[in-house]
């Protein structure tokens, strides 16, 4: 059992779209949270301005080797979208067997007015 | 408190990048040469354009024509300059767009394999632009560019796109285009209501100059502490330069009319003129359908100033202005929330023409023309401010909380992702074939005049006998 | 009290294990040979996420002076999965038993017999608590998540097509659709 002088910081994060795109979102958004987080890092350049933020990122990053996800082509926000939507479709399925067939257009167009953020 | 900026240096920037030569210039021509001779000799032809060159100083008249010059990765070594100097030069310069063409959507039809030939091949070397007032200046400029070359001998026009206003500075779909610009600092403060960073009170305030020009301080900068300057290609090659995007983008005009009039029968707001008016997010004549989503202003003028002045914070359901619609995705404003942060480092400036005979109004059916737009845009980092919109966002709907939606105007071309017009009905427009297809690209550099100059001097022709890894940042990701 | 490594009804599982000295090689080799195959990390269906590093040493900053070096490299696994840790660790052992035993051999103290309560053993002496665990969307599981996003790209495919269809005709191809609630 080793152990090590310093302790780690080991940071794992998932997300979408390129590295250098996350990293620079992240600084911006959340600098005070990036500061506090990353602060105690020995050479943490700080979170602005972002080419040193993000060249200190890459020198300290490992690569995965393999990589395994259950729903590889979705994204955050589209299984966000798709749980939030899932409630109301099965909502709306559940009733719509009981609507009278002339009041089904006016119940799915308010369907849709609700759930097309969602789509 | 902003740092005050450092004065640009005109006389050392080529023209055309910080403010747009206008409409003055009918004809222009894009010629790719490829150099077939030793670089001293190459070099000695690329002296002789320089006095050619037209900068950004601001003119008493008008030239009758006007020359710019970028080069190419392949076109630097191939006018002699070392690997450590071309290693100087951001990587996705380097690697070309053709190599990019996966990130990029250049899929399909867009594929490199089906370019023109010549384009993205790497044996494009330099790029001439030239833009002529008149048909007979074009001409005339054409011949003088071509005897030098004959004179020089070992170099050739590999690829020439000509390319022409249309009436009315539309482009082929029939929209007004290139009047929204970045708002630089120094340069086009003019530009600064619309054109600039949305401010939490209303304003806008404009962007650090090194956004666009190498050799200045960018946004970065003016956060850092010790005012670092943006990765940049070693001094006076970098300095007062700028990247260049070049596509070729060919335009299903037909296609285009009859999936919108198809779409627009059973559109529940109107017919196709405001269907096509929601997926752009203006009306033809430039409009922003955010601020008259019912039809366009009858006054409104793209060359006011304020025409631009407009952004997305109320419409945060995208009622007015469709959350996918093409303007929108490509210059979100301050739409993503956080005060603009997430879109501020993205802007591009744009210089692009169209090229190709117009197809007469009403005209359903192809003819079998060529006709799109030369997209050029100029930015400090191409893989931030290219390519971070090509691929999030025009290709991509998760930052909009769209999903896999991509740009219904230019989306990719593997031909999948529905459109959403949200409303009181939304209304959804089907995953469609590209209506725009690519057709050939580079990634290209434009030096300042002393860099142009320091080239043709075969100053950084020093071969080394290591090669060594610059430690500049690497955007390769 | 909690333990950290919950968010929602999700656990986020981080496993280092030594790798035996000479062994690396060989072992990235291996991972990188299932990435061409289906994942075996498939046959736990619990799991949203989950992945292997080789960390080849702690990295140290330019201009730092003290190194802290890890010594050995090591082999990180990482998983993000619906429910406890007990219950995953067991099906780990049992549904990837092949599979586990041919990463983890590479691996200082694992067991001779890489299998059942032994290999189970092992990986959870080497746990590492998250000092912090975020997830997006913790309170769905992974067949929660599938099914919901296959509905929605139904659904976006239904009402595409749907604007095409006379009222009584929408109403019906959505009762065959999606109906029964």
């Amino acid at each position: 059992m080793r152990r090590l002088r310093y302790p780690h910081l080991f940071f794992e994060v998932s997300f979408n779209g390129s590295w250098a795109q996350y990293i620079d979102s992240s600084v911006r958004v959340l600098t005070t949270g990036m500061f506090s987080f990353w602060s105690s890092s020995r050479t943490f350049p700080g979170p602005l301005p972002a080419s040193p933020f993000q060249a200190f990122f890459k020198h300290h990053e490992v690569d995965a080797t393999h990589c395994y996800c259950a729903y590889p082509e979705a994204m955050v926000t589209m299984v966000r979208s798709a749980l939030a939507l899932e409630q109301r479709l099965d909502m709306f399925a559940h009733r719509a067997e009981n609507i009278p067939a002339d009041r089904f257009d006016t119940a799915w167009e308010a369907f849709l007015e609700d759930a097309q953020e969602f789509l | 408190m902003r740092p005050r900026a450092p004065q640009l240096e005109l006389a050392d920037i080529q023209g055309d990048i910080l403010r747009a030569y206008g409409n003055a210039y009918d004809c222009t021509s894009y010629a790719f040469v490829r150099i077939e001779c030793e670089p001293a000799q190459a070099r000695a032809w690329f002296a002789g354009l320089l006095d050619h060159v037209t900068t950004a100083q601001p003119w008493r008249s008008k030239p009758l024509t006007t020359l710019n010059v970028a080069l190419t990765a392949s076109g630097l070594a191939a006018l002699g300059l070392s690997q450590p100097a071309v290693g100087s030069f951001s990587h996705e310069f380097r690697q070309g767009m053709a190599a990019r063409a996966e990130l990029l959507g250049d899929t399909g039809p867009s594929t490199p394999q089906r370019w023109e030939p010549g384009l993205g091949t790497g044996d494009a070397h330099v790029l001439l632009t030239i833009n002529a007032q008149t048909t007979a200046d074009h001409r005339r400029a054409l011949g003088k560019m071509q005897a030098a070359m004959r004179d020089a001998g070992g170099m050739r026009v590999l690829y020439q796109q000509d390319a022409q206003l249309l009436h009315g500075a539309r482009e082929h779909f029939g929209f007004a285009d290139g009047f929204s610009q970045p708002a630089i600092e120094g340069a086009t403060e003019d530009k600064t209501p619309g054109g600039g960073v949305p401010q939490k009170d209303g304003s806008w305030r404009t962007l650090a100059a090194g956004e666009f020009i190498l050799g200045y301080p960018d946004e970065d900068s003016n956060v850092d502490r010790h005012r670092r300057l943006p990765p940049a290609p070693d001094g006076a090659l970098g300095r007062n330069g700028t990247y260049v995007v070049w596509r070729k983008l060919h335009q299903d005009v037909a296609l285009w009319r009859r999936t919108i009039e198809a779409a627009a029968a059973r559109y529940p707001y109107g017919d196709a003129r405001k269907l096509a008016a929601k997926v752009v997010g203006r009306w033809q004549d430039g409009t922003p359908v955010e601020t008259h989503p019912f039809g366009p202003d009858p006054e409104f003028d793209p060359a006011a100033h304020g025409a631009n002045d407009f952004r997305y914070g109320a419409d945060l359901d995208g009622r007015r202005c469709p959350l996918g619609a093409h303007v929108r995705r490509t210059n979100p404003r301050d739409a993503l929330g956080h005060a603009g942060k997430l879109s501020f480092r993205h802007r591009m400036i744009r210089r692009g023409m169209p090229y190709g005979p117009v197809l007469p109004d009403g005209v359903l059916e192809d003819d079998g023309a060529e006709r799109g737009l030369v997209f050029v845009s100029f930015q400090a980092s191409i893989f931030r401010q290219f390519e971070g919109v090509q691929t999030p966002w025009i290709n991509d709907g998760n930052i909009f909380g769209l999903g896999a939606d991509k740009d219904f105007l230019l989306g990719d071309a593997a031909g999948s992702g529905k459109m959403t017009i949200q409303g009181e009905k939304p209304y959804f427009l089907a995953p469609q074939q590209a209506f725009v297809v690519t057709r050939g690209g580079e990634y290209l550099f434009v030096p300042g005049i002393s860099g142009l100059q320091a080239i043709a001097d075969g100053v950084w022709t020093r071969a080394l006998a290591r090669i060594h890894e610059l430690g500049s940042f690497s955007a390769d990701r | 009290m909690r333990s950290p490594n919950i968010a929602g009804q999700t656990y986020a599982l981080m496993v280092w294990t030594p790798i035996r000295p000479g062994a690396e090689d060989a072992l990235r080799a291996h991972l990188e040979g299932l990435g061409h195959r289906a994942s075996p990390l498939a046959k736990l269906p619990r799991t949203h996420m989950a992945r292997w590093l080789i960390v080849p040493d702690m990295p140290v900053a330019p201009r730092t002076h003290a190194r802290d070096p890890l010594g050995d490299q090591y082999l990180l696994f990482t998983s993000n999965f619906d429910g406890d840790v007990d219950s995953y660790l067991h099906e780990l052992v049992e549904l990837m038993a092949e599979e586990a035993a041919a990463i983890w051999s590479h691996c200082i103290g694992c067991p001779q017999t890489a299998e059942g309560a032994a290999l189970k053993a092992y990986l959870h002496r080497n746990q590492v608590d998250s000092g912090f665990a975020f997830a997006a969307y913790g309170d769905a599981s992974v067949a929660r998540v599938k099914t919901a996003l296959d509905k929605r790209t139904r659904l976006i495919d239904f009402v595409v097509r749907a604007q095409e269809m006379a009222p009584a005709q929408r109403r019906k191809a959505f009762l065959k659709e999606f109906g029964g609630g």
